[in-house]
């Protein structure tokens, strides 16, 4: 029960009653009750402003989740308080046990205190996320029950998530690729320019950036029969970088760089992705965190390096084995921008 | 036998409470599909409660899926889909003309309030799959099928005889459609809020001119790598005045000109001007001086703009840019991120163009 503060006698408090399923009765300050739209509603029509007259809470408010309501709506009914201290607030105070946390969604959802609910739901749902049927059991006590016809879900989570499949694939990519640049700094540009959008892609896919316009340009075929196309359109490249170097500067040659993802874009590679890995058996949630974390972190470095790559590319026509890590070697100042990495606009 | 009190207060707890708990998390957040079926098959009392719930199938999510055709065919034979708003098969595997008659065939009564259609990536989806698909969802609003090289004019015109409320058509990377898909689209859809025809490249100026002319309303329209226009289509643009988002990237025919017209859409908040070469300082301050509340500009890769249109665009829209990428842009020499910073106080991204 909450106590009441120093009555200032030239500012009198108003109590509001409130009684529970259980009987028992408590006070509390008016403004703090009000804050849960039911109770402002009682009060309106007449109840609650004495003890015999107390306003009778829903079943589903018993006096721990009453309490824990009140602290909640004591503090976030002060006006003056900022975003930040709010958030902190209410990250502190759904630091409880499950149960407690389901029972307090349902007596704050029967008292129609909005925020609290989708604050608790929030975290509820975070408590689902990615488990299986199983597990929420778990969770929250529930015993299985599912008759044999429910059991059939034709929708029922099955582990052949391709982006499970793809993200292996892509590290096993990368750390091909890195022992690669070790070994040979320069390396014919055509295939590292190829392999790189093919990482960015995959990248960008997983992502789920498929709106975003650096997919559409780099998607890449696999198939062997292709092969071929690539030699003359890496020609393309190669030419480009020529012309510049004899025009004395290095305009890029749009339709061939458009031609060059034109092309590719014809290819539709993504069935050839899922041949030869190993899917893992579902991935444990914290372990899939840190996964997406890497892949954040790879793009990030992988885009910051594309517009240099660029660069490179239009000025093969300077020198005939580029060295890849040459920055700026042709004059052309392609700034880049700092810190802000890549921040990709989407529609 | 009796049942004992902790017993009672158990059921109470598995049966009640946590069916209704369930239930208002899920009704008040978007759950993913992926969990929504995992409380499924929790509980039979949560199965009830759930499946009971209308306002939680009206999604239908495959995307990268998959055996994604047979599962959609599986999920629409279930009772709580028959409602279904929006199917996404997003690079979904395994879809194809079949599983779309099959729909059209067995469940188009499922299909009738189908609102929003992502075929994205489903390349063996052909014009045959869109006839199917298109007869049976005449509510459709929104429709995605990027990237299918099968899809020609003759799929476009089964869309347009089936249904006649799109909004929203994005047919990026369908290099079958021509002008005559266009003209269909402007003549059946005059109230299209969107178009993103990237990479359709046997269009014309001819076919984009349809477009400008009837879609009057059309708010977003995304020409992304598409270099055979010239002035005499784009100089149309400014017969669309409700436009926001223009994505010209690849205009390499885009002239002074062109921009002047575009210039009068006094909407546009987000413009890719990325590799229009042939645009210089003169365009991008019309710009400046007719879309005030620009937000989102590229200039990448334009070799002839120089510090006197960053200065234009500060004076006319500094208070709105926040995404300025004026890499590549040798003709401007102030161009760090602190000279950027000082003509656009809000501007947090500088580069878009990778």
């Amino acid at each position: 029960m909450s106590e009441p503060d120093v009555i200032k006698p030239e500012m009198m408090r108003s109590y509001i009653w409130l009684q529970t399923a259980d009987g028992s009765i408590q006070q509390v300050e008016q403004e703090v009750a009000i804050f849960c739209p039911l109770i402002c509603h009682e009060i309106h029509a007449g109840m609650g402003s004495s003890k015999t007259y107390p306003i009778s809470l829903p079943a589903r408010v018993n006096p721990v989740t009453l309490s824990l309501i009140l602290d909640y709506c004591r503090f976030h009914q002060v006006p003056g308080r900022s975003n930040k201290e709010r958030k902190s607030f209410d990250e502190k105070f759904i630091r409880m046990d499950t149960n407690r946390l389901c029972e307090l969604t349902s007596a704050a959802d029967s008292l129609q205190l909005k925020p609290l609910v989708d604050l608790t739901s929030r975290a509820l749902a975070r408590m689902i996320e990615g488990k299986t049927p199983e597990e929420i059991r778990e969770t929250f006590h529930i015993p299985d029950d599912l008759t044999e016809e429910e059991k059939l879900e034709p929708l029922k989570n099955i582990t052949d998530d391709p982006r499970i499949r793809l993200l292996n694939r892509l590290y096993a990519r990368k750390r091909k690729e890195l022992k690669e640049k070790e070994k040979l700094k320069n390396v014919e540009v055509e295939a590292e320019h190829v392999d790189d959008r093919s990482v960015d892609e995959l990248l960008s896919f997983i992502n789920g950036e498929n709106g975003v316009k650096t997919v559409k340009n780099k998607k890449k075929n696999r198939r062997r029969k292709d092969q071929q196309k690539n030699a003359p359109e890496s020609n393309g490249i190669s030419s480009v970088g020529h012309d510049d170097r004899v025009k004395g500067h290095c305009l890029p040659n749009i339709n061939e760089l458009l031609k060059l993802q034109d092309s590719e874009d014809d290819r539709f590679g993504l069935e050839d992705e899922f041949d030869d890995c190993d899917i893992g058996d579902g991935i444990d949630p914290e372990i899939k965190e840190q996964i997406d974390r890497e892949v954040e972190d790879f793009a990030r470095r992988l885009n910051s390096d594309w517009p240099e790559r660029v660069q490179e590319l239009l000025s093969l026509g300077q020198e005939r084995r580029p060295s890849l890590y040459t920055v700026n070697g042709n004059g052309c100042s392609a700034r880049r921008s700092s810190s802000t990495g890549v921040e990709k606009h989407e529609k | 036998m009796a049942e004992s009190h902790a017993e009672v207060l158990q059921q109470v707890w598995s049966r009640e409470t946590m069916p209704k708990v369930m239930k208002i998390i899920s009704t008040r957040l978007k759950l993913p599909q992926r969990d929504l079926i995992s409380l499924l098959l929790v509980s039979s009392s949560l199965h009830r409660t759930l499946v009971s719930s209308p306002s939680l199938w009206l999604v239908l999510d495959f995307h990268e899926m998959v055996n994604a055709g047979d599962r959609l065919l599986a999920a629409l034979a279930l009772t709580r889909y028959h409602h279904v708003k929006q199917i996404n098969l997003e690079f979904a595997q395994d879809v194809e003309d079949k599983h779309l008659d099959i729909l059209r065939n067995q469940f188009s009564g499922s299909l009738q309030n189908l609102e929003h259609l992502n075929l994205n990536g489903c390349q063996k989806v052909s014009d045959m799959g869109i006839e199917a698909i298109t007869a049976t969802s005449p509510s459709l609003k929104i429709f995605s099928i990027y990237w299918n090289v099968r899809v020609t004019d003759v799929g476009i015109s089964y869309l347009v005889k089936s249904c006649k409320h799109i909004v929203d058509l994005n047919l990026s990377g369908c290099k079958g459609i021509s002008d005559k898909s266009l003209q269909m689209i402007a003549e059946n859809y005059q109230h299209l809020e969107s178009l993103d025809i990237t990479r359709c490249i046997k269009i014309t100026d001819g076919g984009l001119q349809h477009i400008m002319v009837k879609c009057s309303g059309l708010k977003s329209l995304n020409l992304y790598a598409l270099s055979s226009f010239t002035d005499g289509a784009y100089k149309k643009l400014s017969l669309l005045g409700h436009l926001r988002f223009l994505d010209l990237c690849g205009a390499q025919n885009l002239s002074d000109e062109g921009l002047f017209s575009i210039a009068k859409c006094k909407s546009i908040r987000t413009l890719n001007l990325t590799w229009c070469v042939r645009v210089t300082d003169a365009g991008v301050i019309a710009i400046a001086q007719g879309c005030t509340s620009l937000e989102y500009l590229s200039l990448f890769g334009i070799v002839g703009v120089t510090d006197k249109c960053l200065e234009a665009l500060s004076e006319f829209c500094s208070n709105t840019i926040t995404t300025l990428d004026v890499n590549g842009c040798i003709g401007i020499k102030k161009r760090s991120r602190e000279d950027l910073l000082q003509l656009f106080p809000y501007l947090r991204c500088f580069k878009v163009h990778s």
